[in-house]
Formats: structure tokens, C-alpha cells, sequence
């Protein structure tokens, strides 16, 4: 009964006319970026992040996760609809959903993807609260050996699962440890990489980086393809959002197994929505009994991976509320937010800051009916958004990020950053590396060589700790399997295949 | 030969070479109490390490797509980061209201070349609802430059 009161305690928080506020503008925003392409809920919640400062943490944080899971409805719309994916996550949604689309069913299409994140979303958000409170239990035996084995084991995870080659992602994840290096040694103060920049003594924030890299970048690269393009929206109105009997009974199984799957592969570190939605779609295709019905409008190809993706965002929370270890890029920026905030993510988060842990649920089922709103009846709104050309758009979101950046210090030095690596983040995709893993690498970068630090300092020197503490051997033996299995080809081969579909 | 590949692959490299010679630099330290060098020293060679093995893994390997998605409108690329940078270079000189004005005017013509008054108009709404929000609403403090706001 424990877990109703700390529901009750929750909802006492985040039912304050402030909190609920919050939420509302976190799943508003959310919904928009959704909605809007080239615009993700990683360089929003950067771009917004400098203005919560001032904000009470439990408010800040609800309104950023309110952000994250609001990305994830909206980004449904715009795949079936124009058939251009609002979110990563969206892409498998553009398959079938744009067929519905096109063959007069949008309403249903839309009706099913907002009903399934629901679902998806309130069941995960439950998953939640129910297994963060024993995963925190565990971890609190963790020591500086445990935390440095696990955040090997993350930042190694998160290559195992991002698409494309490991040893790029790899090369990501050195690069942005070795970015977390910049600036003066926690312990001795002696300066690293500064080449006497007194800007730099502090290191290089992590949100320039990830404005430029997430930013800015992705407006350069969508500035190569021509700005005169118009986007073609199906459906002029859009009528029977609820979907019939016959569209649950075809919808409902691929909800819950979406549910399951979403929630399962948001928890480790690198999955998140994208590799969760996709890995619904692969189910379902192989579960449906007329395979051949996938591609061309089948209402299981809209809602599994609609509700994997809501499920997944909820579920990558467990990793940062029990360990502080974040998932993903977003996570990794939620974990800068609680630090500003003066609140250190991790096990004791759920003891110490009870109000922050269960308030920040509780408004996910909040937020997740708001959303239901927000996106069934107010879908007009969006379409009206989505008209938007992109060359309105770019200046404003280039807009936004300077000031963005340039209120964190009030300085210019971060324009410059964030140029800098906008520039960066640009050639880093032409040649094919993903930039997801360096964002977590340059958060994690600093509490790495810190518990580095800590485990030779207690050890007095012996590097043997890390395989003779059991929890650290198991985390390290998980990362040599890791990087075996990759280089197995036939396993290497499957891997490719199973993301590629 | 995959070229693309095999030019990032140097570039690091030579990046890694470049770090692990500047963080040689720094105190070492010993195994009991680590140094500033260490950890960065570490990182260096690993990375020399990876970009090694992309090196070599891609003398032999074909490329998949053939490299003809360099940009072919560059000025757009060239005149967003020239923005960007001047906006930071000129912001105390011009200050907010004036710089966001520029900075938004410019990038709006680049999408209507041939328009005056949607990339105006469009400027013009921009600065005053960011002065409305980020000034006076969040109280950011930005220069005021020489017009004073």
C-alpha cells in the first residue's frame, strides 16, 4: 500500500496549479515539436532548459519530461499525414499510416496512434513508479567501482544499439569523454585544454554542444535540400477520430505487445522510442496473420509502434531516476537540468527528494491525458502548424537557440560554441557518425573519470576492484559480451538487419 | 577504397596525436592518486586506436553510395553560419532588439529572395516577441547596444 500513498504524495504535487501549468506547457510544446519536422524534442528542451533555471526543479523537470513524451504524440500526426516522419520515432508510423491516410481512414489512423500512446504511456508510467523504487533500493549498495563499470556498461550499450557502425559510435563516445575532459581537474584545478580561454576553465557545457551538434547542424543539412518544396497534406477534414470496434480488434494486441516491447528497450541505455517502435513493427509483421497487409494501411502497423515509442519514453526514465545514468541524448539533458537544480540524479533521489521522484510520475498520468486532448480534438491545430513552410521556421529555431545559449552566462563564447559545433555536427553526419552516443559520453564523460579516481584512491592504487566486487564484474563482463557479439559476424549481421527493417 | 571513411579516419588520427601530445603535458600523477593527464592520455589512445581501425578496415572496403550528396547550395550553409557567427560577434555593438532584427531579416530573404515584405514583417514580429518574452517576461539580460534596447 505504500506505493498509493507515494502515489498520493505524488499527485499532491503535481496537482498544484503550477505543476499542472507546467505539464500543460511541457505537453503543448511537446506536441509542437512533434508535429513540427526538423524540430526534436533534444534541441527543444536544450533550447528551454537556460529559462528553467529560475524555476522550482520539481516544475522544471516535469514541464522537460513533459516535452520528451509530448514529442512522441505529435510526431504521429505528421507521418500520417504528410508522410514525413515529425519525430525518429515516427518513421515506421509513416508506413502504414499515410496509407490509411491516403485511402480516406486519417481519423482512425490518428485516433488509434493517440489512443495507443495512451494506453502505452499511462501502463509505462505505472511500470515506472513500480520498478524504480527496488532498482533504486539496488543500487544504493552501488560504490565509485559499480558506477564506473556501469557507465562503461551504458556508454558501450548505446553503440551495441545505435544504427550504423560500432567503432563510428565508438569514435563518438571517446570524442565526447575526451570533450568532458576540457577545463581545470576537479581535484588538483590544473587546467586541461583551456589553451587560456578563461571561458573554457569550466569546462565546454554540454548544451552548446548539443544545440550545435542537434541544432544547428540538422538546419544545415536540411538548408542542402530546396526550401520551395511544398509538403502535401491528406485530408482536408478529418472525420471519425474514434476508431470503430473492428479497428481496436485490430489494434489492441499490438498496443499491449508495443506496451511491452517500447517499455523493455527504453530502459537500456542507446534503445529509447526509435528502436523501440521499430522493433514493434518487426513484431507485428510477424505475429499478423496476413503479413502482406503491412505497407499498404494495417491499423497494427500504426499502433504497436505508436505505442512502443510512448511506452519507451516513459521507460527510459527508470536508468535516470534509480541510477542517474541516463538512456539517451534527452535523458543525458535531464540529468544537466536536476544538476543545476542542485539535486544529484541517483538512488537516493527517490528518498531524499520524494516530492521531486513521485511528483514527476504522477504528472506523467497527467500528462498523458492532456495529451489525449491536446491531440484528438485540437488536431486541426496542428494541421494548421504543419502548414508552416520551413523557411519561416529555420530563422525562428536558429533564433531561439542563440538566445538559448546565449542566456546561459550572458556571454557570446557560447554562440560561438554552438556555432562551432553546429559546424561540427554537420560534417559529422556527411561522414556517416552518429552524433547520439557524444552527447552521452560528454555527460557522463566527468562522473567516469571521477569514480575512476575515487576506486584507485580507496584501493590504494589496485586496479583488481573492478572484477573482484561482484556487481562491477557482472557490468564489465556485460561489456566484453557486448563487444564480442559485435564482432561475430553472423550476430553483427542479424543486428544490422533487425535495425534496418 | 572508401574515401570518406578513410579521410575521417585520418583526420582523427592526426586529432588523437594532437591531444595525446598536449595531454602528455599534464601531471600523470600515480596509480594510488591519478593525475589531470591520465584519463584524457587514456581517452587519446583510444581514439588513435579506433580511428586506426576504421583506417585499416576501410583500405579494403567499397563504398556504399557514391559521395554525390555534397552540398550543392552552399550559400544557404555559408550565409546561416555567417549569421550565426556575426550575431555573436555584433550583439553587444548593435544590441538585442537591433541584431535580432538583422540576423532574422537575413535568414528570412535567404527563403523569399525575391519578397521585402514577408522577411520585414516576419523580422520585424520575431524581435518583438522575443523582447517581449526573453527581456521582459524571463528578464534576460541582454546588451542593449547603442540604441539602448
Amino acid at each position: 500500500m505504500e506505493f498509493f500513498q507515494n502515489l498520493y504524495e505524488g499527485f499532491s504535487v503535481s496537482l498544484t496549479l503550477a505543476n499542472f501549468g507546467y505539464c500543460f506547457l511541457g505537453v503543448l510544446v511537446g506536441t509542437l515539436v512533434g508535429v513540427l519536422p526538423g524540430l526534436g524534442p533534444t534541441a527543444t528542451i536544450a533550447l528551454l532548459l537556460p529559462l528553467t533555471f529560475k524555476q522550482d526543479p520539481v516544475s522544471a523537470i516535469i514541464m522537460l519530461a513533459g516535452i520528451y513524451y509530448g514529442a512522441q504524440y505529435g510526431g504521429s500526426t505528421t507521418s500520417i499525414l504528410v508522410n514525413i516522419p515529425g519525430e525518429a520515432s515516427s518513421v515506421v508510423t509513416a508506413i502504414d499510416g499515410y496509407q490509411m491516410a491516403r485511402q480516406g481512414r486519417a481519423g482512425p489512423a490518428l485516433g488509434i496512434a493517440a489512443f495507443g500512446s495512451f494506453i502505452a504511456g499511462t501502463l509505462a508510467t505505472f511500470g515506472l513508479g513500480l520498478l524504480a523504487p527496488p532498482m533504486a533500493g539496488l543500487a544504493l549498495k552501488f560504490g565509485p567501482p559499480e558506477y564506473f563499470s556501469l557507465v562503461c556498461l551504458g556508454l558501450v550499450a548505446a553503440t551495441f544499439l545505435t544504427q550504423g557502425s560500432m567503432l563510428k559510435s565508438l569514435i563518438m563516445i571517446v570524442f565526447g569523454l575526451l570533450l568532458g575532459t576540457v577545463g581545470r581537474d576537479l581535484i588538483t584545478g590544473f587546467p586541461r585544454f583551456t589553451f587560456g580561454i578563461y571561458e573554457l576553465e569550466d569546462g565546454i557545457g554540454f548544451i552548446p554542444i548539443i544545440m550545435g551538434v542537434f541544432g544547428v547542424a540538422e538546419i544545415l543539412i536540411n538548408l542542402e535540400s530546396s526550401l520551395q518544396e511544398k509538403k502535401e497534406i491528406y485530408a482536408k477534414r478529418i472525420t471519425g477520430l474514434l476508431p470503430s470496434v473492428k479497428d481496436w480488434a485490430g489494434s489492441i494486441g499490438a498496443i499491449l505487445r508495443g506496451t511491452l516491447v517500447g517499455f523493455f528497450l527504453g530502459t537500456l541505455p542507446g534503445g529509447g522510442a526509435v528502436l523501440g517502435s521499430f522493433a514493434s513493427y518487426t513484431m507485428e509483421k510477424k505475429v499478423a496473420r496476413d503479413p502482406r497487409e503491412f505497407g499498404k494501411g494495417a491499423i497494427a502497423g500504426v499502433a504497436g509502434p505508436e505505442a512502443a515509442n510512448n511506452a519507451a519514453s516513459q521507460g527510459a526514465f527508470i536508468p535516470l531516476l534509480t541510477l542517474g545514468i541516463p538512456a539517451n541524448a534527452v535523458m543525458a539533458m535531464l540529468v544537466g537540468a536536476l544538476m543545476i537544480h542542485g539535486v544529484q540524479p541517483g538512488p537516493q533521489m527517490i528518498t531524499k527528494s520524494p516530492n521531486l521522484f513521485w511528483g514527476v510520475i504522477t504528472s506523467m498520468y497527467l500528462g498523458n491525458i492532456l495529451l489525449l486532448i491536446l491531440n484528438l480534438p485540437l488536431i486541426g491545430l496542428w494541421i494548421q502548424i504543419l502548414k508552416v513552410p520551413y523557411r519561416v521556421l529555420f530563422p525562428l529555431i536558429l533564433m531561439f537557440c542563440l538566445i538559448g545559449v546565449y542566456s546561459l552566462n550572458n556571454s557570446t563564447f557560447e554562440i560561438y560554441l554552438m556555432g562551432g559545433f553546429g559546424i561540427l555536427g554537420y560534417v559529422f553526419k556527411k561522414f556517416d557518425f552518429e552524433p547520439a552516443p557524444l552527447i552521452l559520453a560528454v555527460v557522463l564523460g566527468p562522473m567516469m573519470e571521477d569514480t575512476l579516481k575515487h576506486t584507485f584512491l580507496i584501493s590504494g592504487g589496485d586496479p583488481t576492484v573492478f572484477f573482484t566486487r561482484p556487481i562491477s564484474a557482472v557490468f564489465l563482463a556485460l561489456v566484453a559480451l557486448l563487444i564480442v557479439f559485435q564482432l561475430i559476424p553472423t550476430i553483427r549481421k542479424t543486428k544490422t538487419e533487425a535495425l534496418k527493417e | 577504397m572508401h574515401k570518406r571513411n578513410i579521410l575521417s579516419a585520418l583526420a582523427l588520427l592526426a586529432f588523437s596525436l594532437a591531444v595525446g601530445l598536449k595531454a602528455s603535458t599534464f601531471p600523470l600523477g600515480d596509480l594510488r592518486r591519478i593525475g589531470p593527464g591520465f584519463f584524457p592520455l587514456v581517452l587519446a589512445s583510444l581514439l588513435g586506436i579506433f580511428s586506426l581501425a576504421l583506417l585499416l578496415s576501410s583500405l579494403g572496403k567499397r563504398e556504399e553510395r557514391a559521395p554525390s550528396h555534397w552540398p550543392r547550395r552552399w550559400l544557404g550553409i555559408v550565409s546561416v553560419l555567417a549569421a550565426l557567427f556575426a550575431y555573436g560577434f555584433f550583439l553587444k555593438f548593435l544590441g538585442f532588439a537591433l541584431a535580432t532584427f538583422l540576423f532574422s531579416l537575413v535568414l528570412l530573404k535567404y527563403g523569399y529572395p525575391d519578397k521585402w515584405m514577408i522577411p520585414l514583417g516576419g523580422a520585424l514580429a520575431t524581435t518583438l516577441f522575443s523582447l517581449l518574452v526573453f527581456k521582459y517576461w524571463l528578464g534576460t539580460p541582454f546588451p542593449g547596444g547603442w540604441i539602448g534596447f
